[in-house]
């Protein structure tokens, strides 16, 4: 299954969203963020590194919920005794947020759990040849924890911070950790 | 409860979408860049057996390092993390360029202990470990560079970064991996013979003192380039046999031809397992000349130039010499696996073998070499007396595998043919069989002439 069609759900929850329309109670916004990735080490697995991938984010609020898709890039080039190899990693989440005690602080937890999609192509230089292969389509499930600021019509920028677990049976191990910040407009 | 009732349906779709079941994949194969039996370098989907972690790039008897610490003879490190893609075709795509190194070297030495174990009828197990040291270091004290090299006492191949640019790195190269790995072989057959020899004519002595300090984080080679001397001598550990200079000597002159079938059968080794001869020209270009295999057999470098070498020359020397000696050997090995391929070895055989009859030839005809020494070297323990080992072992056990039969004129023209053969215990047999094509015995380094 390409990513294009697994970028489906993404496109069907906007679609769906533009249908149903934000009510007037309803926030519709853009974010844009980065966040850092823990992966272990190639040559060590006792050792993490971080890599930093920026994403787009499009969602809705209402009350103490938010709905959001994500897209998510980077790219990671690696190079070592003439084995060149550049991986580019796309990842499309679609996130589910509950504001608990948002009437008390939007600096108060708010929690998150969705699914996502990732596909990784990889480009190999050894020897003067090139090799490029589009990875599989690999389902993650996210769980997160962080804070948002309140944002309003009349306070159009907000900003948020999150701390996500990611499950993925192509991780090794398969839970990876992230953090990562955001700068959302509502419109 | 409405807005609710739409985002719950929203999600069913999201999910049903997202969890729909994809193609069930075959998780063992690889893309790597590998060599086809022309030993011509492309990328291809290759079956890894063997693998029982392929994040830590881990077997039952093959592990991969990087960077390891070494306590003692353990190699004590962390466990890898490679990473994969994998693709659609369920292929694990080395995700960056370490990754691919591991997985590709693993795969090679793992390989080469089926195929090894198949041609030479016995389970080989060794090497352990492949480890990626990058301060590895060489005999000069600086970090080994373009290079592999194999440490028996650590049971280990170790690749060192390649610095020069060359068609293949030294990580991927089929024939290098093989060669490095016969290594393991020769230490397996020979053994504590060879590592005696080695420490006692000084060629090579592993720094144990060094290694055993557990702040040391890197790996150390040091070569001990010394003339024999009376301190050599001491640390010579109390023997068995009637030790004495002259006994020191014939050691050395022992221990070079050890070292020269080493080094010879070990390019014999990457060329049987790569079916390349230009292996080491894809990673080595500035070692190209030294170490041709298909070349015209020029004789083997027997007992007399190995004299010469020993008196003459110092140490560093001699260390050179066992590459030259050893080429010897696989231009030799080489030219006769032709003939037995194209089946003008003997005069009554005249059917051409495969491939694969080839590999098993020569891999048998050199792991009988290597025994014969070794029963030679325990008939002299057995005696009590250290004795030049026959410089003509390689052919005598050529010999046992004609089976009596008679020797074709083109393995005639090979054998006795060569221009500079200084063996001292050339078969007599080759000699009655091959009357018709004379032996040339040209001159001897060190006696005149």
């Amino acid at each position: 299954m390409s990513f294009r069609v697994q970028i489906c759900p993404l496109f069907l929850f906007l679609l769906l969203l533009l249908f149903v329309g934000p009510t007037s109670a309803a926030e519709t916004y853009l974010g844009l963020g980065i966040s850092a990735r823990l992966e272990r080490e190639t040559e060590s697995r006792d050792t993490v590194d971080a890599i930093v991938p920026y994403f787009f984010e499009a969602g809705v609020g209402e009350g103490k919920w938010r709905f959001m898709g994500e897209l998510l890039y980077y790219n990671d080039k690696t190079s070592e005794s003439f084995v060149e190899i550049e991986l580019t990693h796309y990842e499309m989440n679609l996130l589910g947020k509950y504001h608990p005690w948002r009437e008390v602080s939007s600096y108060l937890p708010i929690f998150g759990a969705g699914i996502g999609f990732i596909q990784e192509n990889v480009e190999t230089r050894i020897g003067g040849e090139v090799d490029r292969v589009e990875g599989d389509v690999e389902p993650v499930f996210i769980g997160s924890v962080g804070f948002l600021s309140t944002f309003s019509e009349s306070n159009p920028i907000g900003f948020g911070l999150d701390i996500r677990a990611l499950y993925s049976e192509s991780f090794d191990p398969e839970v990876e950790f992230d953090i990562g910040g955001r700068i959302n407009f509502i419109f | 409860m409405k807005r609710e009732f739409r985002f719950i349906i929203i999600g069913i779709l999201a999910t049903i979408v997202a969890c729909s079941p994809s193609e069930k994949q075959e998780k063992e194969r690889f893309r790597l860049f590998w060599p086809n039996s022309k030993g011509d370098y492309g990328f291809k989907d290759i079956k890894v057996h063997g693998l029982k972690n392929k994040n830590e790039v881990r077997g039952n008897h093959l592990r991969v390092y990087v960077n390891p610490r070494v306590e003692g003879d353990k190699v004590i490190g962390d466990r890898p993390s490679a990473k994969f893609v994998r693709s659609k075709k369920g292929v694990n795509v080395p995700a960056d360029a370490l990754s691919h190194q591991m997985v590709a070297a693993f795969a090679h030495v793992n390989r080469l202990k089926k195929l090894s174990s198949k041609w030479l009828s016995k389970k080989i197990t060794s090497p352990n470990f492949i480890l990626f040291h990058k301060n590895f270091s060489g005999g000069d004290g600086r970090k080994s560079r373009n290079n592999a090299h194999f440490v028996s006492s650590l049971d280990s191949m170790v690749l060192v970064p390649q610095t020069k640019k060359s068609k293949i790195p030294t990580a991927l190269n089929a024939g290098v991996i093989a060669h490095e790995f016969f290594h393991s072989i020769f230490a397996e057959t020979i053994g504590k013979l060879h590592e005696e020899y080695e420490k006692i004519s000084g060629f090579i002595v592993w720094p144990k003192e060094n290694l055993d300090s557990t702040e040391s984080d890197t790996l150390v080679e040091e070569y001990i380039e010394t003339e024999i001397d009376d301190e050599v001598l001491d640390q010579i550990k109390p023997d068995p046999r009637d030790f004495d200079p002259n006994d020191l000597e014939i050691r050395k002159m022992n221990s070079l031809m050890l070292s020269s079938m080493n080094e010879g059968f070990a390019d014999i080794w990457g060329w049987i397992y790569s079916g390349d001869t230009n292996y080491f020209e894809k990673s080595f270009p500035h070692q190209s000349t030294q170490r041709q295999i298909k070349i015209a057999n020029r004789g083997l470098i027997g007992h007399g130039s190995h004299l010469h070498l020993v008196r003459n020359f110092q140490l560093r020397e001699l260390k050179t010499s066992w590459y030259t000696s050893g080429n010897r050997y696989a231009n030799l090995v080489f030219s006769v696996a032709d003939l037995y391929q194209k089946g003008k070895l003997l005069i009554d055989d005249e059917s051409t073998k495969s491939w694969k009859e080839t590999q098993v030839f020569v891999a048998s005809w050199i792991l009988e070499t290597l025994k014969d020494i070794s029963k030679e070297a325990a008939i002299h323990a057995q005696m009590g007396k250290m004795e030049l080992f026959s410089d003509g072992a390689l052919l005598y056990s050529l010999l046992a595998k004609l089976n009596e039969e008679k020797a074709s004129e083109s393995l005639c023209k090979i054998l006795v043919g060569g221009e500079t053969f200084f063996l001292n215990d050339f078969p007599s047999e080759l000699d009655e069989q091959c009357s018709s094509v004379a032996r040339r015995v040209s001159r001897r380094p060190g006696r005149g002439s």
